[in-house]
């Protein structure tokens, strides 16, 4: 298969979608492309992203993938890195759909052989989240808001699980909480991070030993009927630093509106 | 008595030829000396020997329970466990409204779907693999806790 088309084919596709490596991750597919030997009867499916087009025609882990628009995907073997040649088949057949053009899919599921189909241009539908209505505008008395330590934040921007040790002063409860209500206004937190060993490029031992005080504070101003989403971002280039604690520093990564009551 | 002195003066009679017969090396002493420093320098390096011994045998059994240790110590198949949460996520009922932090769950498992992707297309190692099913699993988990929490809700 030539690389370059197989490229342009995916800008093609990709046009439409906000991010997306492959033909198969825009649809919200995930497949197992590394391996022949789970691909004898066809392209094995690992998981679909909720929300994706994949999820909406009721693909799921464990699934299949037989064909795809009278394409078979079976017996197609390995390509000569040993990897399944029924991705690619997938990955060419679907950049070669035109966006409006409908895919049929065939799945094996449980000895059971079912068909899918759905408009392409679907894929075009992606997940995003406006900010906060008002962000940024002063903090209006009275009313509440939550803050959260819902850990969705994008690792793409170095950002990692947060814990708040202490809310105004107070252990914040109850345990296992992701969040809290706040009256609106200011609040002072104290917070710990909760990032992963393995992206301090450091040893274990090390890194542990010298976490063991790694609270900081953080004042936050929530808004009424705000969510503040809470974050511990690695600064990457002081991530050997634990001395002084200039690894990590405490944010509000995202406000979103969320009735509090 | 007498008989005793008699032995005495024999004795002392006798003495200075016997002595001047078994005259000592002049190296003797010294020789006595630095064998008796040899014994105890050798007997110091058996000593630190048995120790350097026993301490190696002491940080191998501590290593070899360690490596049982974490041998037996069950580790959590994060892709079996991402799987059988999104088989979970499917049972639930589609919310009617969006929620924005599902919203956000969501945008984030679609950008780490296409880096599991990605991986997977290039033949990653399972150990590069692994942080990012682990990963797709948090994500999954907080989606699920969303989802619930909406279904939980429009039942009230």
């Amino acid at each position: 298969m030539n690389p370059r088309l197989v490229f342009a084919s995916i800008l093609l596709l990709c046009a439409t979608t906000a991010t997306a490596a492959s033909p198969s991750s825009s649809l919200g597919l995930l497949v197992d492309s590394a391996n022949a030997q789970t691909a004898r009867d066809g392209l094995r499916v690992l998981g679909a992203t909720p929300g994706s087009v994949a999820d909406q025609l009721g693909l799921r882990p464990g699934d299949v993938l037989v064909d795809i628009n009278g394409t078979s995907l079976a017996n197609l073997g390995a390509d000569a890195d040993g990897r399944a040649l029924a991705a690619a088949t997938f990955n060419s057949s679907l950049a070669d759909l035109a966006p409006t053009a409908p895919l049929r899919l065939r799945v094996l599921r449980d000895g059971v052989f079912l068909a899918m189909n759905a408009p392409l241009h679907a894929a075009a539908t992606s997940a995003s989240v406006a900010p906060a209505e008002g962000a940024g505008d002063p903090p209006v008395g009275g009313g509440c808001g939550r803050i959260s330590t819902f850990d969705v934040a994008p690792r793409s921007e170095h950002l990692y699980g947060a814990k708040i040790l202490l809310l105004d002063g107070v252990t914040p409860g109850p345990t296992g909480t992701p969040s809290f209500r706040v009256s609106a206004g200011t609040h002072k937190l104290l917070v710990a991070e909760n990032i992963p060993t393995r992206e301090m490029g450091v040893g274990s031992y090390a890194s542990l030993r010298s976490r063991r005080d790694n609270s900081k504070e953080l004042t936050v101003t929530v808004k009424p009927n705000t969510t503040a989403l809470l974050a511990a971002r690695l600064n990457t280039e002081k991530a050997a630093d634990f001395a002084h604690g200039a690894y990590w520093d405490p944010v509000i990564w995202r406000e979103i509106p969320e009735d509090c009551r | 008595m007498s008989e005793q002195e008699l032995n005495f003066r024999d004795l002392a009679a006798r003495l200075p030829a016997s002595a001047t017969a078994h005259v000592p090396p002049a190296d003797l002493w010294p020789r006595i000396v630095a064998t008796h420093l040899n014994r105890r320098r050798q007997r110091r390096w058996r000593r630190l020997a048995a120790g350097g011994g026993a301490l190696v045998l002491v940080a191998a059994l501590a290593i070899t329970a360690g490596v049982w240790r974490h041998a037996a110590t069950p580790t959590i198949d994060w892709q079996a466990r991402a799987q059988a949460l999104e088989l979970q996520l499917d049972a639930l009922p589609t919310p009617a409204a969006s929620n924005p932090l599902a919203q956000l769950a969501e945008s984030e498992l679609a950008h780490l779907d296409g880096n599991l992707q990605a991986a997977y297309d290039r033949g990653a190692a399972p150990r590069d693999l692994d942080p990012l099913w682990q990963r797709r699993s948090e994500l999954l988990d907080a989606l699920l806790s969303v989802r619930r929490q909406q279904v939980l809700l429009s039942r009230i």
